[in-house]
């Protein structure tokens, strides 16, 4: 009795290391990281030093992450030679930077967009002439 | 020979009837799921007000639509622009840092506020257009409103964009889309006009005069920067409910006793004839007044009114209720006849 609910629990074992190592075998995330992937990290500044929230995303793709307090950010998954990653901060010039051979670690300076702020709103008040005493 | 030239206008613009195929059901609900998002991440929000749109042009809708449903024009936002950039118009030095300074406020009012002033309204749809692919691109140049006075020596006032779709560029003001702030109390309610969304371009010349002309549209290159600021007083019931807008074309008239001013403009959709008024303010009282024979046909108008007392009156033209026009007129007593 005893016997045979160990025989059983061990096969279930078998089946549950079979499908572990099959499904390590066949992810390609993990097959990437090993082949040609590597982990980026980075630090976006400005002018003055580094910027929270800067959007970074792999291009054409939705993969992404923003910076932290410091201006850091560590992507999410690995990425390959010739991956290229945008770097999106309203205000400021969108960069784009490729990834070569030898990168580990980015330093991103993004300028600021020229812009000029102007507006007239628009009204619904109708219009008054301005009238002098004839 | 009038439907021959009815036509050819018809293909002449870039406007919204280019897509009128097109239903932008999809591309406003998604706008409206989105209501709350952030826009500190925008490539996320861009990329979930698309998702699923077949068309460029409704990709853009969303986005537009978007824009006009979150961002609340900042009236006093404006006023400190206007004031501090009146101040040091003669210094530029003063001006530039100015301009830098408030670049970054109005660039952190809009991450954290969705408040903005036009070009803040006009930037932000660029930089969506972007992350979605289309090339759009920021239009700077002068604005006319019924409060806003213009002339030769005004420095520019407003931003408006031009997109390229289907190889075809369209005029798009999303400032005056998303609503009308009050200017005593400086609340923003938002109120959706169409009518700036590929909006006609002989329309949007009327009260929209880029510094950059190529930006006007127009296949006929002789409207002058003088014909704008002569142009009478439109609003943005103008863009809900006209088409074309062709008389009377400049603001200010003078006429004699019993002499009239002749209208005729194109409507978007059909209105009864009754629907269309004048109120016309003498100084001292507003009256709707009379008229007697509107001709509609293809939803061209077209009347006359005749000016029966001397005086001066600013003349309203209201189609269903919605303010549309405005012209002065100055009345001067008959010549004497026999």
């Amino acid at each position: 009795m005893k016997t045979l609910v160990t025989i059983k629990n061990l096969r279930t074992l078998g089946v549950m290391v079979f499908v572990l190592v099959a499904s390590l075998a066949f992810n390609p995330v993990h097959a990437q990281t090993e082949a040609e992937g590597k982990t980026i990290t980075g630090v976006v500044s400005n002018s003055e030093g580094p910027i929270a929230e800067v959007n970074v995303m792999l291009k054409g793709s939705r993969v992404g992450t923003t910076t932290d307090k410091d201006g850091a950010f560590t992507f999410p998954m690995p990425l390959s030679v010739g991956d290229q990653l945008v770097f999106t901060y309203l205000g400021y010039v969108t960069q784009i930077y490729e990834i070569k051979e030898d990168t580990t670690t980015i330093a991103i300076t993004l300028a600021e967009d020229a812009i000029e702020f102007v507006g007239a709103p628009n009204t619904d008040q109708p219009y008054k002439s301005k009238r002098v005493k004839e | 020979m009038g439907i021959g030239l009815l036509v050819f206008a018809a293909n002449t613009y870039a406007q919204q009837s280019d897509f009128a195929a097109i239903d932008f059901h999809k591309a406003d609900s998604l706008a409206l799921v989105y209501k709350n998002e952030r826009l500190t991440n925008l490539p996320e929000l861009c990329f979930k007000l698309t998702d699923g749109l077949d068309t460029d042009v409704e990709r853009f809708r969303a986005v537009y639509r978007w824009i006009c449903n979150n961002i609340a024009n900042d009236y006093n936002l404006y006023k400190r622009n206007m004031y501090k950039r009146h101040r040091f118009r003669e210094d530029s030095v003063k001006l530039k840092a100015w301009n830098k300074k408030f670049q970054e406020i109005a660039i952190q009012k809009l991450l954290k506020r969705k408040r903005a002033i036009c070009t803040g309204y006009a930037y932000l749809l660029q930089q969506m257009a972007v992350q979605i692919g289309l090339h759009c691109e920021i239009v700077n140049g002068y604005a006319r409103t019924s409060t806003t006075e213009v002339n030769e020596n005004s420095a520019p006032n407003h931003s408006w964009n031009a997109v390229l779709l289907n190889e075809k560029w369209y005029l798009c003001d999303a400032t005056w889309s998303a609503g009308v702030p009050d200017p005593e109390t400086g609340m923003f309610t938002f109120y959706y006009n169409d009518g700036f969304f590929l909006g006609e371009p002989q329309l949007f010349a009327l009260n929209h005069f880029p510094i950059d002309t190529q930006w006007l549209l127009l296949n006929k290159s002789d409207y002058t920067f003088t014909d704008f600021l002569e142009a009478p007083v439109f609003y943005g019931g103008t863009y809900s409910m006209l088409a074309h807008f062709q008389q009377p074309e400049k603001m200010h008239h003078e006429l004699l006793k019993g002499e009239s001013l002749h209208y005729w403009f194109t409507l978007r959709k059909p209105v009864a004839p009754d629907k269309i008024i004048l109120k016309i303010d003498s100084g001292s009282g507003m009256r709707a007044a009379t008229l007697d024979e509107v001709n509609i046909t293809d939803e061209i108008v077209d009347f006359s009114y005749r000016f029966e007392h001397r005086g001066f009156y600013d003349v309203h033209l209201y189609i269903d209720g919605v303010l549309i026009a405005t012209h002065t007129v100055r009345v001067l007593p008959a010549k004497t006849q026999e």
